[in-house]
């Protein structure tokens, strides 16, 4: 199988989607206000007249980019280009101002490139067993499994509960829009033949993260651009690097594998995102490190921690969404939708059907990180003109690039109509400071909780003892209920400590 | 649509504000979805045992009354988010707007220029005065869009 999957990847298309797509992802990636969950919901169109193994790579070549890429505004900006790269402007601008720039990016894009390894590895050897074991799981066991993955999104998504309860529900709400998963019967369509399909997956995602951007600097008006504050002062630096020997990666090694392995872990729990692990890891490694002191004030284990595990995320969050079909994130629920649109859909059955695909695409995971490392290095001096873009020239072609990936999915200008729609709520629910990537995972995740629920409960006559009687619902149910204690124990701790502050 | 801050709380935010708004928006249209599920989701009642069609979205519903009751209740001391500035709503306003324009006359304009119009409009709205950015660029963005998607990706636009 994997001798069969290298082969698949000797493809020329291969090779350019993925070179494509790391190129565009470091890009994106480094304008700060921009990400990857936004890149890729935009290049989806791209893909339609690929074949399966250019078109996901091109998307997950992306992903890496953008989340590396980030860290090149955080260090030369201070301006984390993605909410994880936060936590490597705080050593890496330090490093900067010093002079030192350039052995920030690379000891970044190094750190980068480990973590992406690492969680790629783990990536291979957990998704198989993963979703072998969720072939024996029925209606019951997926409606907890299900159950699971929101009651952990809403716990530990960060932010308030109720918050990202409600978002989650609104979410789900929204999934209910349309035919109904097992009479067929219309559901709050309100007569209309095209929402008959349900608020389809591709436009909402674009609307909730391109549209609704656009309509938040459309609300801001004119903004200044980073290039008018003071890029110019570290950005030299980039070409005068120091060089970044192996001899010092050595030195990190503990570092890096602790922060890979957190990030891999928290990417694996859907909901967290890759926030989390970076400052985590950025924590563990200062306590750890003997120069603790100099963290804060340019030291490079401060830069490396943080990259290795916000890049590990992202084979992390692979692995729930490839073997059960549960998004880890905003990023893997874009690209849970792209995999529906080339027809390898997500889930226990995907590693039957699409064993070479599947074994094709992590392979390319791990080589990716060979024009990641090449780009990367290219990239650094060109990235600091790419920051100069103003968003008043950016933001019109991603409104035009938003409709024009909207409408392109079924060629429908109701789904135009639809990513207006998602966009107009993300930029109020923003502006209100909700947390979108729940709303997201419910919206994924409710028509299939449906199903499995209605199932269930259509084969026990409507008797919840199917519920009961099942040793994998009950030890998921147990699990969810540990969560729930932890969570509130770790909200009390919080509120006591805020008080006693 | 300014907010005006009471003294007790701080600048950017206002007793009853845009979290406010937004929740009982939610909890309204979750109320409506709840009294108008008969009429929106038909039922054939062929006495199968189990839920029905309706079950799972009373379900969510409820909930969703419930979760959004619960924050306005728990968070009605706490300072909320401001509204924010009239201009920047207009402005929000107004691009979506534009989008809608565009989608409405796509069919009659053609996709080009229904996109084009969008972005010099937007361009202008984001404070773009200079002619060769905010006419130009969106201009021939939108001719590449519509070359890649014809000859590159054999989409048939409007």
């Amino acid at each position: 199988m994997l001798l069969d999957a290298f082969h698949a990847l000797l493809d020329v298309w291969v090779l350019i989607a993925a070179l494509c797509g790391v190129a565009i992802g470091i890009v994106i990636g480094a304008i700060p206000g921009l990400g990857p969950t936004l890149a890729i919901a935009l290049l989806i169109p791209v893909t339609f007249t690929l074949s399966p193994i250019p078109a996901i790579i091109l998307l997950l070549g992306v992903y890496q980019g953008a989340i590396f890429g980030g860290s090149i505004s955080a260090i030369l900006l201070n301006v984390p280009g993605t909410p994880s790269s936060a936590a490597t402007a705080l050593d890496g601008h330090a490093m900067a101002r010093q002079g030192r720039a350039g052995e920030a990016l690379r000891i970044a894009l190094y750190a980068s490139v480990f973590g992406n390894v690492f969680s790629c590895l783990v990536l291979i050897l957990l998704a198989q067993p993963l979703a072998s074991l969720a072939l024996d799981f029925g209606p019951a066991q997926m409606t907890a499994l299900m159950t699971f993955a929101l009651a952990i999104i809403v716990l530990f998504g960060g932010g308030s509960m109720l918050d990202a309860a409600l978002m989650t529900l609104v979410g789900v709400a929204a999934g209910i829009v349309g035919l109904d998963p097992i009479e067929g019967l219309p559901r709050f369509t309100f007569g209309s033949f095209a929402a008959e399909d349900g608020l389809a997956l591709i436009p909402v995602l674009i609307g909730l993260f391109a549209m609704s951007e656009v309509l938040l600097q459309a609300f801001a008006g004119r903004q200044q651009g980073p290039a008018e504050r003071g890029i110019d002062a570290v950005s030299s630096q980039t070409s005068s690097p120091r060089a970044v020997g192996w001899l010092s990666l050595w030195k990190m090694r503990v570092t890096l594998l602790i922060s890979s392995a957190i990030g891999t872990f928290v990417g694996i729990l859907p909901g967290i995102g890759s926030t989390v692990p970076a400052f985590v890891s950025y924590g563990l490694a200062r306590s750890r490190s003997r120069h603790g002191a100099r963290f804060g004030h340019g030291e490079p284990e401060g830069v490396a921690a943080p990259e290795a595990a916000n890049n590990a995320v992202t084979g992390g969050a692979l692995v729930p969404m490839l073997a059960l079909g549960i998004p880890g994130d905003a990023v893997t629920a874009v690209i849970l939708g792209a995999f529906m649109l080339q027809g390898l859909t997500p889930g226990p059955f995907l590693f039957q059907q699409h064993g070479v695909e599947v074994y094709a695409i992590f392979e390319a995971l791990i080589l990716l990180s060979i024009p990641c490392i090449l780009l990367g290095l290219a990239m650094f001096r060109g990235a600091v003109h790419v920051i100069r873009i103003q968003p008043r020239h950016l933001f019109p072609i991603i409104a035009m690039l938003a409709i024009f990936g909207a409408f392109s999915v079924n060629n429908s200008l109701f789904d135009v109509a639809v990513m207006l729609g998602a966009g107009v709520v993300g930029c109020v629910l923003r502006r209100a400071g909700f947390p979108l990537p729940p709303l997201l995972i419910g919206l994924i995740l409710g028509p299939p909780l449906e199903q499995s629920l209605r199932q269930a409960l259509l084969t026990s006559s409507g008797s919840t003892a199917i519920f009961v009687h099942s040793p994998i619902v009950m030890g998921l149910a147990a699990v969810t209920l540990l969560c729930v204690l932890g969570a509130a124990y770790q909200r009390y701790r919080a509120a006591r400590r805020e008080r006693a502050a | 649509m300014s907010v005006e801050h009471s003294t007790s709380t701080p600048p950017g935010a206002s007793r009853h504000g845009l979290q406010t708004l937004v929740c009982s928006v939610i909890l309204g249209l979750a109320a409506c979805g709840l009294l108008t599920l008969q009429a929106q989701v038909t039922v054939f009642d062929f006495g199968d045992p189990g839920p029905d069609a309706r079950f799972f979205p009373r379900m969510v519903l409820w909930l969703l009354i419930l979760v959004a009751g619960l924050r306005l209740w728990r968070y009605r001391r706490t300072p909320d988010s401001a509204l924010g500035a009239a201009a920047g709503w207009a402005r929000a306003l107004a691009a979506a707007l534009l989008v809608t324009a565009a989608i409405a006359a796509m069919n009659t304009l053609g996709f080009v220029i229904s996109v084009a119009a969008v972005g010099i409009v937007l361009a202008w709205l984001l404070g773009e005065r200079r002619l060769r950015f905010s006419v130009l660029l969106p201009l021939l963005v939108a001719l590449a869009i519509a070359w890649v998607a014809r000859h590159g990706l054999h989409l048939p636009l409007p």
